[in-house]
């Protein structure tokens, strides 16, 4: 097998919940061969995120002081850091509670408990597509919810 | 003029003329904009219009833009209005202070298409009160 170059993603998680963060961080090293920083609240996460500036964001919601919306909102706010891939871990399955996370622009939603592997192939698929079928597949996304808050 | 009436009132306060300009073109269709060019200003344009939402720069001439967010968030009514900061200051720290005092976005000038201000101050106002609640 011709052996290719393979890139070696960097993905910054954050999660307050050392034991998760910790099993999610080791799903991603072990299961994915990605290059894993954590961080254990949302203002650490914000100001790694200019240190490392990794290729991929996993972001738990839920968090005490800057919680995950509004860190997606940090980012998407700064042309600086707008273009990076964001996934929001929730324990709250409500669709309102979707709706608000995809409307401030994050772009996938996986609901707590969340397997490694499936974790592991949100960020592979997030890394791996363009920026412009990104925008795309927000879009859509957005639209979905949008249907789903009219419907509610 | 009695169509604009139904419109969310907005108050963009920043005190650079062009700025307002350029924020009051990507508002007017879905808002009804307020000007303003100073906290105090914009103080006084708060309590005779009690805004849906504030779009502002936090360097203000006559002082801190957090610490206005602060004041209103100490008043159980002011507390309401939607806050979205739009602003020259980049740095985290400058970020995150202005979430811990209550900011619901926050967005660093200049604004590029890309940054889609419009859909992003509508989507705000729709999930406003979620966030509220997540909070």
């Amino acid at each position: 097998m011709a052996e290719v170059a393979k890139q070696r993603y960097t993905v910054l998680i954050v999660d307050d919940d050392p034991d998760l963060l910790q099993l999610l961080a080791d799903g991603l090293e072990l299961l994915g061969h990605f290059s894993v920083v954590q961080a254990k609240n949302g203002e650490q996460a914000l100001e790694q995120y200019f240190q490392v500036r990794p290729d991929c964001m996993v972001i738990d919601v839920k968090m005490p002081g800057l919680d995950g919306y509004r860190l997606v909102q940090a980012l998407r706010g700064d042309a600086d850091s707008a273009a990076t891939p964001l996934i929001l871990l929730t324990a709250l399955a409500q669709e309102k509670q979707q709706f608000a996370g995809l409307a401030l622009g994050a772009d996938r939603y996986l609901v707590k408990p969340v397997p490694p592997y499936e974790l592991v192939a949100a960020v592979q698929e997030a890394v791996t597509i363009s920026e412009a079928e990104r925008r795309e597949q927000l879009q859509s996304l957005l639209a979905e919810s949008e249907e789903m808050e009219r419907r509610s | 003029m009695g169509m604009s009436s139904s419109l969310p009132t907005v108050i963009v306060a920043d005190p650079d003329p062009s700025t307002q300009q350029q924020l009051v073109r990507l508002l007017e269709a879905n808002f009804r904009c307020v000007v303003t060019g100073s906290l105090r200003e914009t103080a006084q344009a708060i309590q005779r219009e009690y805004p849906a939402l504030l779009v502002l720069e936090l360097d203000q001439p006559d002082g801190d833009g957090v610490a206005f967010i602060q004041y209103l968030q100490a008043d159980p009514f002011l507390r309401r209005i939607l806050i979205a900061c739009v602003t020259q200051r980049r740095a985290v720290m400058d970020k995150i202070r202005a979430f811990r005092a209550g900011a619901d976005d926050y967005l660093v000038k200049p604004l590029t298409p890309a940054a889609n201000f419009t859909g992003r101050m509508l989507l705000l106002r729709r999930a406003g009160h979620i966030a509220r609640v997540a909070r």
